[in-house]
């Protein structure tokens, strides 16, 4: 089978032990969820399954944040980017140098202390019992679902691309024929697709139903796993891709400069393709200084403000867990994102055009073309973003579940619902999420990294004003709270939709060009934006409104206050 | 933002912890933001590529904006988890039935 999309005369083919390996790495993840949904039958079942009863030890803290946090976008939409705008790219992602510190370090121990203080299980949950405010708890469960929904369709495209070229060695067996023939019946029955389409080298061409093949196998797999088995299952798991993800990256980098003779020697290449491919801004104008700020307020501040990275936080163990977690976590964060510059900047000496049109289908391309004499290895490497979707799907999953399941039904509609009820809405909702997303995952957006930006930007820009509000604080009011809230959500989501509406776009390159891409005010990202009226509407009005009782306050913030 | 009405000896000591680490990040992060993107943009912005020089292989912006700061960031935090974060009690759930106060 011909490489993803690919046009050049190097695509290679899939082997069938390509296939072999993902499956070893898929039988770990079933054993680690099956071992999981054993954990479950004891404690508190909310507890347990949504926050794993609060006993994460450094190793599986340090793995599962930046499992859950390296995502498709990570490997897949990110590598995209290096390929076509060279080392301008390592600027872009530069934040990454403190995100461990920032994103984690401010938070994570007042975060852990209140949300035990409240017996909370999600972050919607800290804000309400803070606050005393439903409203808030509500708007913040619903925005959560809505910023999720968006990302999880671009992690299971991605999903979906790595799986179709993991099959690219069974591609002609009988079965994956019969499967694939069933696909392409049901999306021609049901007018998705069209196998007469004007476009058959196109995304929605002839190679389509392998794709939504690939993404049905990736989310019955994602889906069932976090059904099964919880927190604990996605927490586990998370460990192994975690392992997958580093050694996936290091093997890749040093392959990919073996093949290209050296770091030198791919400088020099990018040189001659394109000598913008080696200075700011890049190509296009791709990253001016404005936007190297706001990303590298992204990868920290708008780190600190992702809900999926929080609920870690509370499910930590102790002080000395989290000290040795935020260490290790710097340097995976360094183990993982500078080599994968080097290795797609080896890419476009490699390769100087052949994926430009369809870049989203470099990295798993990459994986196979280095290592086609050695089809084992090259699963284990398309097995690291595989992972890193798989780990952040499933985190996901389990967050809009609790979101549903916790801060939607339990705390608004049913407060007296049984255990066993929960059990089944828990998994039930778990399993109509999947569906839901593997829907809008068959019309997904062109660029997957465009669309990551914008929800993790949404979601910072809605999560950090309150918390950082509601933990250091103690003035601070549930109006101020909720000013801050939606006008982080207000202010982001207006200059995304006038963006895509095309506003401010006449005449500009690089990402301020895209059609799915905000306006850039002064060259600035709407999360810059969104912050700042955020925390300062949240300040301001929580000045001019009356302050929460004095006794639920001192609860939070004073030493064996009157409450406790 | 401290509450100059409280009495320090009586706010909770993880709250004062917290706030000096979350001051030495901010510090940090606001000295890696202002290092990388003005040495990235006094170094490699608009460079004609006669002048451009390699350190390691990459373009040498990329090494002093990038690599390098990167690099001691990571000593940075050995120091930080190590030897100045303090360890403090979290404190216990409430038990089943008696939460959200």
């Amino acid at each position: 089978m011909l490489s993803l999309l690919a046009s050049g005369a190097d695509a290679v083919t899939a082997s069938p032990y390509t296939l072999v390996a993902f499956g070893a790495y898929m039988g770990g993840v079933f054993l680690l969820g099956g071992i999981s949904h054993h954990l479950l039958k004891r404690g508190s079942f909310l507890k347990e399954y949504f926050l794993g009863d609060r006993q994460l030890n450094a190793w599986v803290l340090g793995l599962t944040y930046v499992a859950t946090s390296v995502s498709a976008g990570s490997f897949v939409g990110f590598p995209s980017l290096i390929y076509r705008n060279g080392w301008i790219m390592a600027l872009w992602i530069a934040g990454y140098m403190v995100a461990g510190l920032v994103s984690k370090g401010v938070l994570a121990k007042r975060l852990n202390q209140v949300s035990r203080l409240s017996g909370s299980i999600t972050v919607p949950d800290v804000l309400r019992d803070r606050f005393q405010s439903p409203a808030l708890g509500l708007f913040a469960s619903i925005f959560l679902l809505i910023f999720l929904l968006f990302n999880l369709v671009g992690q299971f495209k991605a999903g979906g691309l790595i799986m179709q070229q993991a099959s690219g060695g069974v591609t002609e067996t009988t079965g994956y024929q019969a499967l694939r023939g069933a696909t392409a019946s049901t999306l021609k029955a049901t007018h998705v697709w069209r196998e007469d389409g004007a476009d058959a080298d196109g995304f929605y061409g002839l190679r389509y139903p392998d794709y939504v093949l690939g993404i049905i196998i990736f989310s019955l797999t994602v889906v069932a796993y976090t059904t099964y088995g919880g927190f604990w299952a996605v927490t586990w798991t998370d460990v192994l891709q975690g392992v997958v993800i580093v050694a996936g990256a290091l093997l890749l980098m040093f392959l990919a400069l073996s093949k290209v003779g050296g770091l030198t020697a791919a400088s020099h290449k990018l040189q001659e393709v394109d000598p913008r491919l080696l200075t700011g801004p890049g190509p296009d104008d791709y990253l001016g200084p404005g936007l190297a700020v706001s990303f590298f307020f992204l990868w920290t501040i708008g780190n600190m403000g992702q809900p999926v990275g929080m609920v870690r936080l509370m499910a930590c163990r102790d002080t000395p867990t989290l000290r040795t977690s935020l260490f290790m976590i710097g340097f995976y964060y360094a183990l993982i994102y500078l080599p994968l510059v080097v290795t797609f900047v080896c890419a476009r000496a490699l390769y100087p055009t052949e994926y430009l049109k369809h870049s989203d289908s470099i990295m798993p391309a990459m994986a196979l073309n280095v290592t086609s004499e050695w089809p084992l290895l090259g699963g284990l490497i398309l097995a690291a973003p595989y992972a890193a979707a798989m780990s952040a799907v499933a985190g996901y999953l389990l967050l809009m579940s609790s979101s549903l399941v916790r801060d939607i039904y339990q705390r608004n509609i049913n407060p007296a619902v049984s255990p066993r009820m929960v059990r089944g809405i828990s998994y039930g909702t778990t399993a109509v999420v999947g569906l839901i997303v593997t829907i809008g995952a068959l019309w997904p957006p062109a660029f997957l990294q465009y669309l990551i930006i914008f929800t993790g930007a949404g979601m910072a820009c809605t999560y950090v004003g309150p918390t950082v509000l509601a933990l250091y604080w103690r003035r601070a009011t549930r109006a101020g709270a909720l000013a801050s809230l939606l006008s982080g959500f207000l202010t982001l989501s207006t200059l995304w939709v006038l963006g895509c509406m095309g506003v401010g776009k006449e005449g500009k390159t690089g990402p301020a060009g895209e059609t799915f891409a905000p306006v850039y005010l002064f060259g600035l990202d709407p999360l810059i934006y969104g912050l700042i009226i955020s925390l300062v509407l949240g300040v301001i009005v929580s000045l001019i409104t009356a302050p929460l009782p004095q006794k639920h306050v001192d609860r939070y913030f004073l030493e064996a206050g009157p409450s406790t | 933002m401290a509450d100059p009405h409280i009495e320090p000896a009586k706010e909770q000591r993880l709250l004062r912890n917290a706030r000096r680490e979350s001051l030495v990040i901010l510090s940090l992060f606001a000295a890696c933001l202002i290092w990388s993107v003005t040495s990235a943009y006094v170094l490699g912005y608009g460079l004609p590529a006669a002048e451009l020089s390699l350190i390691l292989g990459m373009p040498s912006w990329v090494f002093w904006s990038v690599v390098l700061p990167w690099g001691l960031c990571l000593v940075f935090s050995v120091w930080f988890c190590f030897g100045f974060m303090a360890d403090d009690d979290l404190g216990k759930d409430p038990e089943e039935g008696e939460e959200h106060a």
